[in-house]
């Protein structure tokens, strides 16, 4: 399994190396949410504090949903999927190659938009900005695994980019509340956030392993 | 090859038996009923309109759908209960190349040396390259192909695990005369080397010219069937335009 998720992977950072086409679309789309956020809203320090890490959150999960999209939309093209279903591969292979290259695409838009949020809202992230990184790297595991699935179901769909993040959304709440609260507690906006740190993991668990084990029937026509 | 009687002259192996394959999508019925049979080393010609239940056949017998009823054997191993690994038996050519556009023709060759787990899968694919003709072109990206370039690369791609069944749905559709003389001549070689064929198609004419044995398939139900030395393309042809027009 670890040849096929290493060969999809290969292949989708070689195309997105090339066409840079998620990424463009994200970080434009994060940094349009942010400006927005940021000249519309006079926000105090504290304000800023409090609300800064909802606002990231919700640039993030937007940019992450065109990126998921591009991910199958490049599969459905000249029929691409078929190829990959006909190859001697185990499928939950393909689940996993797709998944984390959607993961590390999101998380190097997320990266570098974490200092433009920086400047835009004067906020502080170099406190705990370890912690932060681990905090992105748990919220995204969680929204991309399930996202990954998501984008495989919408895919035989006709209206596949309206589809993705009306299924994607309401189960991806948790992940994301839970994402809001503990990037609060990293900027320093807020105490106490065991609890959501539990969740997070406890998502990623879960929806890593259902995904996995249901992106099989899912691919299946 | 086809069911029933004609089938039980022929002294070859049979690869591939479908008994009594149905599917259905909803209340449209795209297989009623499906028995057919394939020797090793010959070409099974699927005849039909649009429509007809031709790609759900193939795309069943290449385990992209694997809900039906019926059965389906291939290389003796009832096709539900088979592992992934005969996928690496099988070749298929559609009229969707399933190449990557942004690649260039090298990286989607390579892409697929990897996946079928070939050695040494840079070499396979300049090697493939270089039978297609399409040395000029290794870091051309497919987008920027022709029709027909695309076509051989597809062609390429099919043929680079070296299979033993190959399924063509509808392989020359969209093929101008040159690219689909290069596909005739590929699956003729395939044939002398002992290869098996499955082609869906409606094009009599090409579909006729590599066939061992026809059917055709009409609202899912096979409706003819013969071994090609059993009969004459004139009459088959006006057979088959009968049943087109019915």
């Amino acid at each position: 399994m670890r040849h096929t998720i290493a060969t999809i992977l290969w292949k989708d950072l070689k195309i997105e190396l090339r066409t840079k086409e998620a990424f463009s679309a994200s970080f434009v789309f994060s940094v349009l949410v942010l400006v927005i956020f940021n000249f519309t809203m006079d926000l105090t320090s504290d304000e800023a504090l409090k609300l800064g890490a909802g606002f990231l959150w919700v640039a993030f999960a937007f940019a992450g949903i065109l990126s998921l999209n591009r991910s199958f939309a490049l599969e459905k093209a000249e029929n691409c999927l078929h190829g990959l279903l006909l190859a001697p591969v185990d499928r939950g292979g393909i689940f996993l190659g797709k998944f984390i290259a959607n993961t590390l695409v999101m998380l190097v838009t997320e990266i570098i938009i974490l200092p433009l949020f920086a400047i835009f809202f004067n906020v502080d992230i170099g406190e705990r900005l370890w912690l932060l990184l681990v905090i992105l790297v748990l919220g995204t595991v969680g929204f991309s695994s399930v996202g990954t699935l998501f984008a495989a179901m919408a895919v035989h769909t006709r209206m596949r980019e309206v589809l993705l993040p009306v299924l994607l959304l309401p189960i991806t709440v948790p992940v994301l509340i839970a994402a809001v609260e503990t990037t609060a507690y990293a900027l320093g906006a807020q105490e106490g956030v065991s609890f959501w740190f539990k969740l997070l993991v406890t998502y990623d668990v879960i929806f890593v392993t259902a995904s996995f084990l249901a992106f099989e029937y899912v691919i299946q026509e | 090859m086809s069911s029933g009687e004609a089938t039980t002259a022929s002294a070859g192996e049979t690869i591939l038996r479908t008994n009594q394959l149905t599917k259905h999508f909803g209340s449209f019925i795209a297989l009623n009923a499906t028995s057919l049979q394939l020797t090793r080393g010959e070409c099974l010609t699927v005849f039909g309109r649009n429509g007809a239940g031709k790609t759900t056949l193939l795309k069943i017998i290449a385990t992209l759908i694997r809900s039906y009823t019926g059965d389906v054997y291939l290389f003796d191993q009832e096709l539900k209960k088979a592992g992934g690994d005969i996928r690496r038996r099988i070749g298929f050519v559609s009229h969707d190349s399933f190449l990557y556009e942004d690649l260039p023709v090298l990286d989607n060759l390579i892409f697929y040396a990897r996946l079928y787990r070939l050695d040494d899968p840079p070499g396979r694919a300049r090697r493939t390259i270089d039978d297609m003709g399409l040395e000029a072109k290794t870091a051309t990206p497919v987008r920027s192909l022709s029709r027909g370039m695309k076509q051989r690369l597809s062609l390429g791609r099919a043929f680079i695990h070296e299979p033993e069944l190959l399924l063509l749905d509808e392989p020359f559709t969209g093929l101008d005369e040159s690219a689909a003389d290069l596909l005739d001549g590929r699956i003729a070689r395939f044939k002398e080397g002992g290869g098996s064929l499955m082609m869906a198609t409606h094009n009599a004419e090409r579909g006729w010219r590599h066939a061992d044995h026809i059917a055709v398939l009409d609202r899912g139900t096979v409706v003819y069937e013969s071994a090609v030395s059993d009969t004459s393309f004139d009459a088959f042809h006006a057979t088959y335009r009968d049943i087109l027009s019915s």
